[in-house]
C-alpha cells in the first residue's frame, strides 16, 4: 500500500526542449498509473509522494555516481539548482558521505570535480519549476 | 475522481505553462505560470497550488510573490520546508511522548490535548534560508529567493500546559523538540531542535493542532507541530512526538551544527569556526514588496506599491518606508493593520511619478523599522556561512513608461 495518498503534477518552465519532452512523456505516462492507485487515508492535506525529476546529467564520470549513490536519498533540484565553487562541492560530497552516501575516495573526487564543472558559480541561474500537489480524494 | 478527465487537465496545464513561458521572457515567465495554474482551478482543492519547486524530494516549496497577497496566507500557497520524507500520522493513534526531567512522564492523545484551554495566535512562519539565493559569494543549501514565509492562524495547546502538567524538575533549562520525519539512512542525523525553557513556557508557544482553522495539514506537520511565535522556522517542529527537558540544549546536528549564525560579524566569504557560531532564534526585521511584482510595467498614473513587514521576539513593525531611487530618498507608506507582536503588517503607498520624471528603470525599496530601532540595510544583509537571516531592504526593479 503506498504511503502517501494524494498525486503530484510539475510544470517545467525552464525552457529546455529536452526536459519539456521529458516531462510530457512523465505526464502521458506515468501519470495515468499513479492516478489508478487506491486512495488510502484520511490524513489532511497529505499527497502522494512526487516522482524522481526527470533531468537531463550532462555526459561525463560522474553522472553515473549521481544516478546511483545521491538520487536515492532525494531528488536531483537539490544539486542541479547549487551554484558552488570546487572547494564547496568538495565539502558537500564529505558531508554526504559522512551522512552515508556510499563512495570511496577516488569516486569523492570524481564526483566534486563532475559537480563543480557543471554547477559552478558561472553556470546561468537555475529556473525552478512550477508544482502543484493534488489529492488523490476529491 | 475519473483518470481521464486528470490526465487531461494535466496536459491541459502543462501546455498553457509552456505557451505562457513562449510569451514572457525570464523569471517573469514563473509568475505567469502560477497565475494561469491558479485561475485554472476554480474550486478544485489542491493540497498546493501553483509553487515553486526547491525540491521534490524532500519536498521544499516556495510561494510565488505574486499568490503572496493576503494577510492569511491559505494553506494551498503556504510555502513548505521539510527535511526527510514526511510521515503519514495517524491522529487516532498518534502520542506524544513528555519524558526527560519531568516528575511525571507520560503520553498524551491527540483528544487528551485538544481538552487543554485552546490558544490562537496569528503568526508568520519564515525559513531562516529565506532570501539565500541573493548572498554573495554564494553559499550551499536550498536556494530559496522571497517565498519562504508565510502568515497563518496557528491554533492548539499551550506547550506550557503540557509541561506544567509535567512536573518540571529544576535542572531542567530546556526542551527538545523531536518530530517523527526520518531520514533514508539510518547514518543521516534525524531533524531535531531545542528551545530554552523559558520560550517553551511563554503563553504564546503553541503544540497547534489548527492551521486557519483546518486540522494541521500533512505538510505542516500533522497531527501537531510546534509553534514559536517570532522566533525563526527552524524551531516550529513537525510532525511532534517527543518534548524532552533537558539541562542542555539538543545534542543533534541540526542544533549543534546546522542552523547557526556567526555571534560576531564576519567578512563576506570568511571561514568561520564552529566556536564561533550560535544557534538562531528571534526572527529579524524584515519586509516584502508584493506589488509591482518584478519586471511589471507600471502606469504613470499612479504606482500601487503594496507589500508587509514583519519582526521577531515580540516587536513590532512601526514604520515601513518606500524608496523609488534605490535608496536615495524615503517616503513613509501607510501602515495597515495593528502594530502587534509575531504578526506582519501590511502596507501600501501610491505613488505619482512627478510630472517630469523622465521613465524607465525604477528600483523600488522596502525599509521597516521595529519598536526596539531595528532596520532593515540597505546594503546587503550580512553575509554568513549558511545564507540565513537575509533582510536587506526589499528590492523590486519595474519599468516607468517614459
Amino acid at each position: 500500500m503506498p504511503k502517501y495518498a494524494h498525486r503530484w503534477t510539475a510544470f517545467f518552465a525552464t525552457p529546455r526542449p529536452l526536459w519539456a519532452g521529458a516531462v510530457l512523456l512523465f505526464l502521458l505516462c506515468a501519470v495515468p498509473n499513479l492516478a489508478s492507485a487506491a486512495p488510502e487515508t484520511a490524513v489532511p492535506g497529505s499527497f502522494r509522494s512526487p516522482p524522481s525529476v526527470q533531468f537531463q546529467w550532462p555526459a561525463g564520470a560522474g553522472r553515473a555516481l549521481v544516478e546511483t549513490r545521491c538520487l536515492f536519498c532525494h531528488h536531483a533540484e537539490l544539486i542541479v539548482a547549487q551554484r558552488l565553487t570546487s572547494a564547496q562541492w568538495s565539502k558537500e560530497v564529505k558531508k554526504m558521505v559522512k551522512w552515508g552516501a556510499p563512495l570511496n575516495h577516488s569516486e569523492q573526487k570524481v564526483l566534486a570535480a563532475y559537480l563543480a564543472q557543471h554547477f559552478g558559480p558561472t553556470r546561468k541561474p537555475y529556473a525552478p519549476t512550477i508544482g502543484n500537489l493534488e489529492p488523490l480524494t476529491p | 475522481m475519473e483518470t481521464g478527465e486528470r490526465q487531461t487537465l494535466n496536459r491541459r496545464h502543462f501546455l498553457q505553462g509552456l505557451s505562457a513561458l513562449a510569451l514572457t521572457p525570464g523569471f517573469l515567465a514563473l509568475n505567469s505560470v502560477a497565475e494561469a495554474i491558479a485561475k485554472q482551478s476554480p474550486g478544485k482543492r489542491l493540497v498546493k497550488k501553483g509553487l515553486l519547486v526547491r525540491s521534490s524530494r524532500p519536498l521544499d516549496l516556495e510561494t510565488p510573490v505574486a499568490l503572496l497577497n493576503d494577510d492569511i496566507t491559505p494553506i494551498a500557497h503556504f510555502f513548505v520546508r521539510t527535511h526527510h520524507d514526511e510521515p503519514a500520522l495517524d491522529a487516532a493513534t498518534w502520542r506524544l511522548s513528555v519524558e526527560g526531567l519531568v516528575k511525571n512522564p507520560r503520553a498524551w492523545s491527540l483528544a487528551e490535548l485538544k481538552k487543554l484551554p485552546r490558544h490562537e495566535v496569528v503568526a508568520v512562519l519564515q525559513c531562516s534560508g529565506n532570501g539565500r539565493a541573493f548572498f554573495r559569494p554564494r553559499v550551499p543549501g536550498v536556494p530559496w529567493e522571497r517565498g519562504a514565509v508565510g502568515q497563518a492562524r496557528w491554533g492548539g495547546a499551550r506547550l506550557g500546559d503540557v509541561l506544567k502538567a509535567a512536573g518540571l524538575k529544576t535542572e531542567g533549562l530546556h526542551v527538545v523538540l523531536q518530530g517523527e520525519d526520518r531520514p533514508v539512512l539510518p547514518t543521516t542525523p534525524r531533524f531535531g531542535r531545542s528551545i530554552p525553557l523559558k520560550k517553551a513556557l511563554h503563553p504564546d508557544t503553541l503544540l497547534a493542532y489548527e492551521m486557519n482553522g483546518e486540522p494541521l495539514p500533512m505538510l505542516h506537520g500533522h497531527p501537531v507541530r510546534v509553534v514559536v511565535p517570532g522566533w525563526v522556522g527552524d524551531d516550529w517542529v513537525k510532525w511532534l512526538t517527543t518534548l524532552k527537558v533537558q539541562k542542555d540544549p539538543f545534542e543533534g546536528f541540526f542544533y549543534q551544527t546546522a542552523y547557526r549564525y556567526p555571534k560576531r560579524p564576519v567578512q563576506p566569504g570568511d571561514a568561520v569556526t564552529p566556536e564561533a557560531m550560535g544557534p538562531m532564534d528571534e526572527m529579524v526585521i524584515k519586509s516584502l514588496i508584493t506589488a509591482p511584482l518584478a519586471g511589471a510595467r507600471v502606469p504613470r498614473a499612479a504606482v500601487p506599491i503594496r507589500g508587509m513587514a514583519w519582526t521577531g521576539g515580540e516587536a513590532r513593525v512601526v514604520q515601513v518606508e518606500i524608496s523609488v531611487d534605490d535608496g536615495n530618498t524615503w517616503q513613509n507608506a501607510q501602515l495597515l493593520d495593528e502594530a502587534r507582536p509575531y504578526a506582519w503588517r501590511r502596507f501600501a503607498l501610491d505613488w505619482k511619478p512627478p510630472g517630469n520624471h523622465p521613465g524607465g528603470f525604477l528600483r523600488l525599496r522596502a525599509r521597516a523599522t521595529d519598536d526596539r530601532g531595528h532596520q532593515q540595510p540597505i546594503e546587503p544583509a550580512p553575509w554568513n556561512p549558511s545564507g540565513y537571516q537575509w533582510n536587506s531592504a526589499d528590492r523590486v526593479e519595474v519599468f516607468l513608461h517614459a
